[in-house]
């Protein structure tokens, strides 16, 4: 039963088109206020000084590429392991600040200052679209792709 | 895998350089220490009083949209300069002060307060009366702003 599910075309398409709309709010924010969007990557305190701008360029593209790529159904598998890289290191980051008590704003869909905080919710969120992305990268779904419209298996 | 990231960095550099927000390449951010960090309990420190924090934590609360920072220090002190974003009630007019700053305090929000740092008091003794009020949720910085702005993080003056 729970294999059927996992192997259907339908849901593995939903899994798929959602993670990619979730990246693709989760960059929006970020790209047009990279000033601010650095400031939080500081606040983690995990990158050194010189790349946090760097990164704080970089990283909204590239969730927004691979949510565009789920989403058209190219480039599926390199896109889930980028997705599914960013999580992991997400996590990471998120335990390391929870780990030293630093009470900071997440970063994740939003800029604001109003946004969330650092908590245990969001280990769990990431937890659950790393399993998202894993789904992804194993069934490799192409269900209503660019790629099939155009003839490609 | 390469594709990707070659392509996010183009589109973004390039989307930096035309975003007016856009920043520099290379930052250039004071970072923490996670050694030694500043001497935060006075000897005048009694059980019960709140938590002194280090600055470390002091930098982790600023960026909490939950937390409001407390200057205790004199209005003069503080238009000459105070971390960025905080509310001036100094303990010595606490009374005239305080019908402004009760409004901006929720009884959830974490209060912060300091002084100049390690050499004065008054952070000290308004957390306690914070406390006393029915705050439950005072820290005390008690590196305060000299502290801070060693570290050249965020200050201002009026």
């Amino acid at each position: 039963m729970i294999s059927k599910i996992l192997t259907n075309e339908g849901v593995g398409w939903l899994v798929r088109v959602s993670l990619g709309i979730l990246f693709i709010w989760a960059s929006a924010d970020k790209i047009f206020h990279p000033g601010a969007f650095a400031k939080i990557v500081n606040n983690y305190q995990i990158l050194p000084g010189e790349l946090v701008n760097i990164a704080a360029i970089i990283l909204p593209w590239l969730e927004l590429l691979c949510g565009l790529s789920l989403i058209t159904g190219v480039f599926v598998r390199p896109s889930a392991a980028w997705l599914g890289l960013l999580l992991v290191v997400f996590t990471l980051a998120v335990s390391i600040n929870l780990g030293r008590g630093i009470n900071i704003n997440c970063g994740c869909f939003s800029t604001s200052s109003h946004a969330r905080t650092l908590g245990v919710s969001l280990l769990l969120q990431d937890f659950g679209m790393l399993l998202l992305a894993a789904h992804v990268y194993y069934y490799n779904n192409r269900f209503l792709s660019i790629r099939r419209f155009f003839g490609a298996r | 895998m390469g594709f990707l990231l070659l392509a996010a960095t183009v589109l973004g550099l390039a989307s930096n350089s035309v975003n007016p927000r856009g920043v520099a390449v290379v930052g250039n951010y004071p970072r923490i220490e996670y050694g030694p960090d500043s001497a935060v309990v006075p000897p005048s420190a009694e059980p019960g009083d709140p938590p002194f924090i280090t600055l470390k934590q002091a930098y982790g609360k600023y960026h909490d949209p939950g937390t409001i920072f407390l200057d205790t220090r004199d209005p003069d002190d503080y238009r000459a300069g105070h971390i960025k974003g905080a509310v001036n009630l100094p303990f010595d007019w606490f009374d005239d002060f305080w019908p402004d700053v009760e409004p901006l305090l929720d009884g959830d929000d974490e209060i912060v307060v300091y002084c100049s740092g390690a050499e004065c008091e008054t952070s000290l003794y308004e957390g306690r009366y914070l406390q006393e009020l029915g705050y439950r949720r005072v820290f005390i910085f008690y590196g305060g702003l000299s502290d801070w702005v060693n570290r050249g993080f965020p200050a201002d003056s009026m």
